[in-house]
């Protein structure tokens, strides 16, 4: 590969990097519930990767192979660090009413503490698979975990949450435009 | 699939679609039938449904803004480590000065020589002391995360790394019974991680029944040994030690 060529295939990789920033981030949020720690966290991750790029053999399962660096940099991370930095939850965007942001906020919160009550690897299970949508498989791969391990974290993550939130407690519709499904 | 039993699992990956068409057919005909398989599936996408809410909009740092290759990365693991070698400086340089419970243990400073910090390398087993003297909940959950992150990613690992969760002071908190908020979590962690072992001070028992409290602590938990011998003794093996 020529000069030229390395050094469009390297922009062309930052671009792919860059465009999983956003969603890198909600992920890192959700283990570590730090803004600023996940900010770090997707930043050194996503380096990792730039410099890690040959690594990646197949280009379809880069975001199993980003989820496992963001993992491994949070693993390290609390070994080796020890800043408290407390929980802080901020408010929901601008155009919603008071009513609307402070009933928003309140679900959200309990539901972000007792999502950050839950033991970290039941954390980064629940969170792949609901925020990402991610397969057991690739969760399984990702976090280096057999099949099995998912699914039992994931039984008992889902069944601490609902032990710990309110029975009648629903995401609230209109805001996140996302409407609790019934089972018939 | 058995269709007499519908475990919790197949629920779950019935709602996360993760069975194959057969299967979920059989879920959803059991769950017409059954108003108990349809409310724990309706739990089970409740909850779905509500960890996907809670996180559409995570707050957001103030940065610079930049790519991956623009924006200056500072390193976690350096500022960990300056973090670190400043702590143990200012304890070896200036004793008992510094402010804070976590530099003193039973009365006595950490040396800077016993303090190694966390080295991952290679295939070398890991061994690491992790220390805790506070009462703080934010401190005792680090502590346990922090235990479970060393661990987790090797409970299928012949060479899985041994960790010593060690607390006095106030820290022993995190392990007495009716105290600790986080009993049914050790509970668990001592289940998924034989190589944790969980140690409350002797010394500090022993002040408390000099006070008259007399403490009781959740299963499993040793309380044999003193803090300040017991993380002498492993930095001397040449564990790793932390404090939370």
């Amino acid at each position: 590969m020529g000069l030229v060529s390395a050094l469009f295939a390297r922009r062309d990789f930052c671009a792919r990097l860059e465009r999983r920033r956003e969603r890198l981030y909600g992920i890192a949020f959700a283990w570590c519930h730090d803004k600023h720690l996940a900010d770090d966290l997707v930043q050194q991750a996503l380096y990792k990767a730039l410099q890690k790029r040959t690594q990646l053999k197949n280009p379809a399962a880069i975001d199993g192979w980003l989820y496992r660096i963001l993992a491994n940099g949070l693993r390290d991370f609390y070994r080796s660090y020890r800043e408290t930095e407390e929980f802080d939850p901020e408010r929901g965007p601008r155009t919603e009413s008071a009513l609307q942001a402070a009933e928003r906020e309140d679900v959200v919160a309990q539901v972000r503490r007792a999502v950050a009550s839950l033991p970290l690897a039941q954390r980064q299970v629940i969170t792949l698979i609901d925020l990402e949508g991610s397969s057991y498989n690739d969760v399984a791969i990702a976090l280096d975990i057999p099949l099995g391990t998912v699914m039992s974290r994931l039984c008992r993550a889902r069944r601490a949450l609902k032990d710990r939130l309110h029975p009648d407690m629903a995401p609230c519709a209109g805001i996140a435009g996302h409407r609790i499904r019934r089972v018939k | 699939m058995d269709k007499s039993r519908i475990s919790e699992e197949m629920l779950n990956a019935h709602v996360d679609g993760q069975l194959s068409a057969e299967d979920s057919e059989a879920v959803l005909q059991r769950a017409l039938s059954d108003a108990a398989v349809a409310a724990r599936l309706g739990d089970i996408r409740r909850m779905k449904d509500l960890v996907r809410h809670a996180y559409q909009s995570p707050p957001r740092p103030r940065r610079e803004t930049g790519t991956v290759e623009r924006r200056r990365y500072e390193a976690i693991p350096l500022a960990a480590a300056a973090a670190l070698i400043a702590i143990v400086g200012i304890a070896s340089w200036f004793g008992g000065q510094r402010a804070g419970a976590n530099a003193v243990i039973d009365g006595y400073d950490v040396r800077s020589e016993w303090v190694r910090p966390a080295t991952a390398t290679g295939s070398e087993r890991q061994r690491i002391v992790l220390h805790l003297a506070s009462d703080d909940p934010a401190l005792m959950q680090r502590s346990l995360d922090q235990a479970e992150l060393i661990l987790a990613g090797f409970e299928y690992n012949a060479n899985a790394p041994k960790v010593e969760l060690i607390a006095n002071g106030q820290g022993l908190a995190l392990f007495r019974s009716g105290v600790s908020p986080f009993a049914e979590r050790i509970d668990a962690l001592q289940r998924d991680y034989p190589s944790l072992g969980l140690f409350a001070c002797a010394r500090t028992i022993e002040r408390l029944a000099q006070q008259g409290i007399d403490v009781d602590f959740l299963p499993g938990v040793d309380t044999g040994s003193i803090a300040i011998e017991r993380i002498y003794t492993r930095t001397r093996q040449g564990w790793s030690y932390e404090e939370i």
